[in-house]
């Protein structure tokens, strides 16, 4: 049990890393809708800056 | 396709090849004392015997006593292996089970300590070699896979995407320094709180690698200053992109890349079961 969660995880830690990857090479350039995309998400990231740190997941316990 | 090379191994192994021989030539034995037998009752001539089966088991059994009186070094050690055969795999299937369920981690660490001493590899070896006893199961190979992909996949992800040449036509204009900003920062966040998240939700099963919940709440401490630096030096840069704007964003850059990287060897090495290393959780220091 305890080793599909933290396999899991790993996968979780793939599907974040691989487009990144992906679009770069995709064509050797990145394209404006791949830019565009990426500044959407780095926008959206600090549209919610207030929020961004502040779930449980957040707590030192 | 896998079966061949086991048949094989079980097969062609020195005792299996011993043992088989032994065994046809017990049989050719008894055979041949069960002919001469018949021939001596009849004469000479090849009459078939009333009581063929009984004949045959009880001259079989007499060969094997004999054998067995005569050599009895190769019936004490068929007896040693049925035994092995019988005790060890039970034995340390059920040593793991009880490890796993005791709260304490003393008797995994020991069980582990033990599994990976010489003197333990040596003795599965033999095992393996002389009886084709398998107590250990193979390493999970699909978690190392795993933790090759990302190995691969976290260095290309900045070398590719930080240095990919940008199309011009595109929302950076060309500029290098601000794509990789944007791309670290959101990557980062993608990562460490995917990390902080699964060390909450798992803390209990990763309590074996104190290391990682001393690197995660180094990151729950420092996480949000690292950003709000980091943002921070992108808009200075962004309103006047100098080399000395964007060196300094390059440093607040390097503190999240680090983070990110600590984040992704942790959970690639506990998804693997590897053991971290001690002390290595506070490589992300608490100022840009």
């Amino acid at each position: 049990m305890n080793e599909i969660i933290l396999v899991n995880a790993a996968l979780t830690l793939i599907e974040k890393l691989l487009p990144v990857v992906t679009d770069a090479v995709k064509n050797g350039q990145v394209t404006p809708e791949a830019q565009a995309e990426l500044r959407q998400k780095y926008t959206a990231l600090r549209n919610q800056a207030d929020t961004a740190f502040t779930g449980p997941e957040w707590n030192i316990e | 396709m896998n079966k061949i090379p086991k048949l094989q191994s079980s097969l062609f192994h020195p005792l299996s090849s011993i043992i088989i021989v032994a065994l046809a030539f017990l049989l050719l034995g008894s055979f041949a004392a069960f002919a001469q037998d018949t021939n001596i009752a009849t004469g000479g001539s090849p009459v078939a015997p009333t009581d063929a089966p009984a004949q045959i088991t009880s001259g079989l059994e007499s060969t094997i006593t004999q054998f067995a009186q005569t050599h009895p070094w190769v019936i004490a050690l068929l007896s040693f292996l049925g035994a092995l055969r019988l005790f060890i795999k039970p034995i340390m299937t059920g040593l793991h089970y009880w490890a796993a369920q005791t709260e304490t981690e003393a008797d995994d660490d020991f069980l582990n300590e033990v599994e990976h001493s010489w003197l333990y590899t040596a003795f599965l070896f033999s095992l393996d070699w002389l009886a084709s006893i398998k107590v250990a199961p193979k390493p999970n190979n699909s978690s190392n896979a795993l933790r090759a992909l990302l190995f691969i996949l976290l260095p290309s992800a900045f070398i590719l995407g930080g240095c990919a040449a940008l199309d011009p036509a595109g929302v950076y204009h060309g500029d290098q320094i601000l794509h990789k900003s944007e791309l670290v920062t959101t990557t980062s966040y993608e990562v460490i709180h995917t990390y902080v998240s699964w060390e909450k939700e798992n803390r209990v099963a990763l309590a074996k690698y104190p290391e990682i919940k001393q690197s995660a709440d180094v990151m729950r401490r420092n996480a949000r200053q690292w950003f709000t630096t980091a943002n921070a030096l992108h808009d200075a840069y962004a309103a006047n992109p100098t080399p000395e704007n964007g060196a300094a964003l390059n440093t607040a850059l390097a503190v999240l890349q680090t983070a990110l990287n600590e984040a992704v060897k942790y959970m690639t090495q506990a998804a693997a079961g590897a053991p971290t290393a001690s002390g290595a959780a506070t490589t992300v220091s608490a100022s840009p």
